[in-house]
């Protein structure tokens, strides 16, 4: 056997080997996801720590501001003095100790109440507090707050598309959404980046971002919508009732 | 050159170009495993998480139950490993 033909051998040898080795890897790798739901033991910080967070922030600074930025967008917006004033009680309601303020927005953009708020409000009146700690417990950074349109439902988009989002709805509060095709209506997101706190301690960069719709009926712009991006893994979310 | 020496050619640069895409695509699934996941929190509110978890893990919710009214108040995404769920998150 030539030299030649021995070297052509072993690089045979070495390819297959190669060859069968990757094949086994690709193999071993695709696995499917499964869920395990566990009860999680909170509170790294106190009840009471977290409901002193919750009050520290009237959210009026933040409000101010994102009013002024929707009045800054010109005149591509329908209403932009009534969704100013609508971003601007939406955010403050969530500042408020009290859920009345809440249900008063609530009423005024024509969204029927969580159901619970009538049946047990003492309860709502209890969670209330803890209930909107992610925004009124967040260091809002105001000077980045931005409005964005959304175009053929896409909205605001953050930047690293890893990242975590959590997406709140209750479109059953809204009726005249199920009226029109998804999408199809005027909309704009307010996008409040900020460092936000978890009801389990974690402190953490983020972005919370409320979707406003404009109601056909009435020209009423009403929150639709709302997004925590950025929650780290493990850190315990409540999103705010809405 | 002899029909051995193109066949170990053949063989060893399939060999490499195989190795090559086995790495790029290995990369790709073992940076993530898609998860989702929703529930319908003490308001009434429809929540929906989505997030990836590591190759060699599985997607687990822990959440947080109200008692009183039997809903769940808060919940938290976690990636569990696969050996012992209840461990990792």
């Amino acid at each position: 056997m030539t030299l030649k033909n021995t070297l052509a051998i072993a690089v045979l040898i070495v390819g297959a080997v190669v060859l069968v080795f990757s094949i086994s890897k690709v193999t071993r790798s695709t696995t499917q996801p499964r869920f395990e739901s566990i009860d999680s033991a909170l509170n790294k910080r106190s009840v009471r720590d977290l409901e002193a967070a919750a009050n520290k922030n009237d959210l009026t600074a933040a409000s101010a501001a994102a009013a002024g930025r929707v009045l800054g967008l010109g005149g591509g917006i329908s209403e932009a003095t009534g969704l100013a004033a609508e971003v601007a009680d939406t955010i403050s309601m969530y500042g408020s100790t009290s859920p009345d303020d809440f249900l008063r927005v609530l009423a005024q953009q024509g969204i029927k109440p969580p159901e619970i708020m009538q049946s047990n409000p003492d309860w709502a009146e209890k969670a209330w507090i803890l209930s909107r700690l992610i925004v009124a417990g967040a260091e809002i950074d105001e000077s980045a707050i931005e409005v964005v349109e959304v175009k053929n439902g896409r909205g605001y988009i953050h930047p690293d598309p890893t990242i975590y989002v959590n997406v709140g709805r209750r479109d059953e509060g809204r009726e005249f959404l199920s009226s029109y095709p998804p999408g199809s209506l005027e909309s704009v997101d307010v996008v409040l980046p900020g460092t936000f706190l978890s009801e389990d301690g974690h402190s953490f960069e983020g972005v919370f971002v409320l979707r406003m719709t404009l109601n056909p009926e009435g020209a009423v712009w009403t929150f639709t919508e709302q997004r925590m991006i950025g929650v780290p893994e493990g850190a315990v979310v409540m999103m705010p009732p809405m | 050159m002899n029909k051995t020496t193109t066949l170990a050619i053949v063989v060893g640069v399939a060999a490499c170009l195989s190795l090559l895409f086995t790495r790029i695509a290995t990369a790709d699934v073992q940076v993530q495993v898609d998860c989702s996941a929703t529930y319908k929190d003490c308001f009434g509110t429809t929540i929906n998480m989505e997030w990836t978890c590591p190759a060699g893990t599985t997607c687990g919710l822990a959440y947080v139950y109200d008692d009183d009214n039997e809903c769940i108040k808060a919940a938290a995404h976690r990636c569990f490993a696969q050996s012992n769920p209840g461990q990792v998150g």
